[in-house]
């Protein structure tokens, strides 16, 4: 009973911002602009890559590749602003003595946000990147196991985001701190370009960032499959999803502590 | 004396874009004119304080816009201190002076102080004329204290007499003034309205005042524009208006009892002393306002004697 | 008349500076943020380059002068001119008519109303990157100002293009941006890349060939004719934008388009 309650409650939110997502369509379509032209520019890096080398399927392989990065970096909603403006506005005191948690409540929102990012984004630059490059470097049957793991690693990208946007309760601008941790996920991450082409002591350097994981081997998946591959993205992945939870909670819990020293 | 603004036939039209849905509104969609300034004409001296009342949406501040050099008219002719605001815009700002009570020109975040020279410095005021100047200034509005603050940190009246002030430094002939009392509290509104007075006395600055609320008016100038639906419907001076149409009062007063009663009384047949003397007499009075009556009663009753 | 507009410029940006530095630590981390941020771009070109050699000619050092005429360029906009990127706001609710009614000209008052402390580390990124880029020298470094400020111009006129929309429609915002952010990914990739239909685009719509193709070619070896097409192109468009403002501004309506006050 509590349960089905609460999913009810939590639910609507889910299909409140998922609508309010789809009737803003200037967001959705300047994020799908956005990949399209990232798609048609590394087409054409790749391409003339491509005539130089020996590998004529380097494009293929690495246009792919650039989709799958680009998912999840550009699905992901700005939940730090939202967050970053709740904790500083005093808008979750608001929400304290509602039967909701307010936590639950935006995380919801958020993720309906970024599901219908992934969505929207997926069908217009699997659509795109299929008309550049017919040859896909996976098969079929593997898509929907790389996709759902492309989702995986989305969902903890945003909960990511959402500790950033959490560590607002110490720092002035979690903008600055969001932005230089998408520029590291390009980088320890291979988001752009994979990390098999980077020098050896920098891969080293990025095992042990989340970003490896999250991005490097979830992806790679799409030009380079095996199971072994799968369950160690998969494993890594959840290590540090349980890491990233665990300082959310923390976080919230010491939120809520303050909120009740200060009143709101 | 020479007109120091004109205003013959001023009109204003906006071309509107109605909402309507799907494609077909995007590429071709359809538009409604509005008229905003309907064939307004009227001439103002130096040195006069002018009010422009009207409700909401009348057209007043499209009128103030036009003379202050914001907006082209679509038709009809204006000349401010002799030329033509859109045509004479950059000559003309060095001799008024704006302030639009709900824009700022200050900046957010630094001490006013550097605010006002930033406005010196775009008024080319040089700098021993901008000291006597603003020292003034600082004295009439009493904003001593307040010049250190940053933006951010004043109150909405704190804030608008040193937006005031900002519009003063380069010693404007003429102030236009967009609803400079917008959201003050009933306080920080008097204060307001008597130092843009004391000003506008001490220096003769013509004033051309926007407002919704008739205390400004009343408290401010000498002469009333009334406005209505983008026609000039009254001109003449604030004795002739308060005279003929500003001699009623709204009282309202709570008993003890909670009861609540209204009262209307012409001033002209019983002074509002007698009429509250006689109240309190009669009732437990636990509260009490006295009010003027609101802008679409005067309104109305400019068109029934006009008819 | 140009000395007293320096004069204002330059006491705006005092005044810019000192909004920045209001807070010293957020000022600092703010600039290491933009240093991190374009150092880390820099090293994954510097890897593909280090894998692949050249790239239809190209090499890692006309990426570096790339880097730094495209830097300068920005940040020149970014800090003392971002207003612009302001304009469909102001034109909507009606704030550009406290620029309009100053005796200056407008539209470097609503040009220079707002500014980003952080890009100043775009600065020191296009300096490091073009001294480290194999074309130094002093005749160098002049004509390197040069097509900056070139670039510069044809930046905010981009900007001012996709702004003057605003006097037109509402809600054009987000696609101005995302031209402009088309523009910016355009001119941070190797120029040779965009061929056939590609570098028709590259030079006419999405202009950003003339902050990348151009400069690295003239740092490299100068020829007039590639001098007089540069300034041609940046400079007309740059004539052109403010043509589009002024014919724009007609159209003004003070925030009056959306109901009447």
């Amino acid at each position: 009973m509590a349960i089905k309650s609460r999913f009810r409650k939590y639910g609507a939110f889910i299909s409140l911002a998922a609508r309010q997502a789809i009737t803003n369509k200037t967001v959705l379509c300047g994020g799908i602009f956005l990949l399209l032209i990232l798609l048609l520019t590394y087409n054409q890096l790749w391409t003339v890559i491509g005539k130089d080398s020996a590998d004529p399927s380097i494009n293929a392989t690495f246009l792919w590749y650039l989709l799958f990065g680009e998912l999840i970096i550009l699905s992901a909603p700005k939940v730090e602003r939202i967050l970053e403006q709740d904790i500083k506005s005093g808008t979750l005191a608001y929400y304290l003595n509602k039967p909701v948690s307010f936590f639950m409540m935006r995380f919801c929102e958020n993720l309906s946000l970024m599901s219908i990012n992934f969505v929207s984004l997926g069908l217009a630059g699997t659509l795109t990147a299929w008309l550049l490059t017919p040859q896909t470097p996976f098969t079929w049957l593997q898509f929907p196991l790389i996709v759902s793991l492309v989702y995986l690693s989305s969902l903890i990208n945003l909960l990511l985001y959402t500790a950033v946007g959490f560590s607002s309760l110490w720092l002035e601008h979690t903008k600055t701190l969001a932005m230089a941790v998408q520029r590291l996920a390009f980088i320890f991450g291979g988001a752009i370009f994979p990390l098999s082409i980077y020098p050896e002591w920098f891969v080293d350097i990025a095992r042990w960032t989340p970003f490896y994981s999250l991005y490097y081997l979830t992806i790679k998946l799409s030009y380079d499959f095996s199971a072994a591959d799968v369950s160690r993205a998969l494993g890594l992945n959840c290590l540090w999803l349980a890491f990233i939870i665990g300082f959310i909670i923390w976080a919230y819990r010491t939120m809520q502590k303050r909120v009740n020293v200060y009143g709101g | 004396m020479h007109n120091i603004i004109e205003a013959c036939n001023l009109t204003k039209k906006f071309r509107l874009k109605k909402t309507g849905k799907g494609l077909k509104n995007l590429f071709k969609p359809q538009y409604k004119t509005v008229v905003a300034v309907n064939n307004i004409s009227f001439a103002i001296k130096p040195g006069e304080r002018v009010a422009f009342i009207g409700p909401n949406g009348a057209g007043k501040s499209t009128t103030i816009k036009m003379l202050s050099s914001i907006l082209y008219p679509t038709s009809g002719e204006a000349r401010v201190l002799g030329m033509i605001p859109w045509s004479n815009r950059r000559r003309l700002a060095y001799d008024i002076g704006t302030v639009f009570g709900q824009r700022s020109q200050l900046w957010y975040h630094l001490p006013v102080q550097d605010s006002f020279a930033l406005m010196g410095k775009i008024y080319n005021v040089p700098e021993i004329a901008f000291k006597k100047r603003l020292s003034r200034l600082v004295r009439l509005f009493e904003i001593r204290d307040l010049l250190n603050s940053p933006t951010r940190s004043l109150s909405l009246g704190q804030r608008m007499r040193c937006e005031i002030v900002a519009s003063l430094i380069h010693n404007p002939k003429v102030l236009f003034l967009d609803e400079p009392t917008i959201g003050l509290d009933i306080t920080a509104k008097a204060i307001i309205r008597n130092l843009i007075r004391q000003q506008a006395l001490e220096e003769e600055t013509t004033l051309l005042l926007t407002s919704h609320d008739t205390d400004d008016m009343e408290k401010v100038c000498d002469r009333v524009i009334v406005i209505n639906k983008g026609k000039l419907i009254f001109d003449d001076s604030l004795t002739t208006l308060c005279d003929s149409y500003l001699n009623k009062k709204y009282l309202e007063i709570t008993t003890e009892s909670g009861e609540k009663i209204r009262k209307v009384i012409d001033t002209r047949q019983i002074p509002v002393k007698k009429a509250l003397d006689e109240l309190v007499q009669t009732y437990h009075v636990a509260d009490l306002t006295v009010e003027n009556p609101p802008m679409e009663e005067i309104i109305k009753e400019i068109y029934n004697r006009g008819d | 008349m140009a000395a007293e507009n320096w004069e204002l410029f330059r006491f705006i940006q005092k005044s810019n500076l000192k909004t920045a530095f209001l807070s010293k630590g957020d000022a600092f981390v703010n600039i290491l943020m933009m240093l991190i941020n374009n150092f880390s771009f820099i090293f994954m070109w510097w890897v593909i380059f280090n894998d692949k050699g050249t790239i239809n000619g190209w090499n890692f050092d006309d990426m570096a002068l790339m880097f730094a005429v495209s830097g300068l360029s920005f940040a020149l906009y970014a800090i003392f001119f971002r207003g612009v990127a302001e304009l469909p706001q102001y034109i909507e609710n009606g704030t550009l008519d406290s620029y309009i009614v100053s005796p200056r000209n407008l539209l470097f008052m609503a040009s220079t109303s707002f500014s980003t402390f952080a890009n100043w580390g775009d600065v020191i990124t296009a300096l490091t990157m073009y001294f480290l880029s194999g074309y130094v020298s002093a005749g160098g470094f002049i004509l390197f100002l040069y097509l900056s400020f070139m670039a510069f111009l044809l930046t905010y006129a981009m900007r001012l293009i996709l702004s003057t929309f605003a006097f037109y429609t509402s809600g054009t915002e987000s696609l101005g941006n995302n031209i402009l952010m088309t523009f910016l990914i355009f001119s941070n990739q190797p120029a040779t890349i965009f061929t056939g239909i590609y570098k028709v685009i590259f030079l006419t719509v999405i202009p950003a060939g003339f902050v990348s193709l151009f400069p690295v070619a003239l740092l490299k070896s100068f020829t007039w004719t590639e001098f007089a097409v540069f300034t041609l192109g940046t400079g007309g468009i740059f004539l052109l934008s403010l043509f589009f403002f002024y014919r724009g501004l007609r159209r003004y309506a003070s925030g009056n388009r959306f109901g009447i006050r």
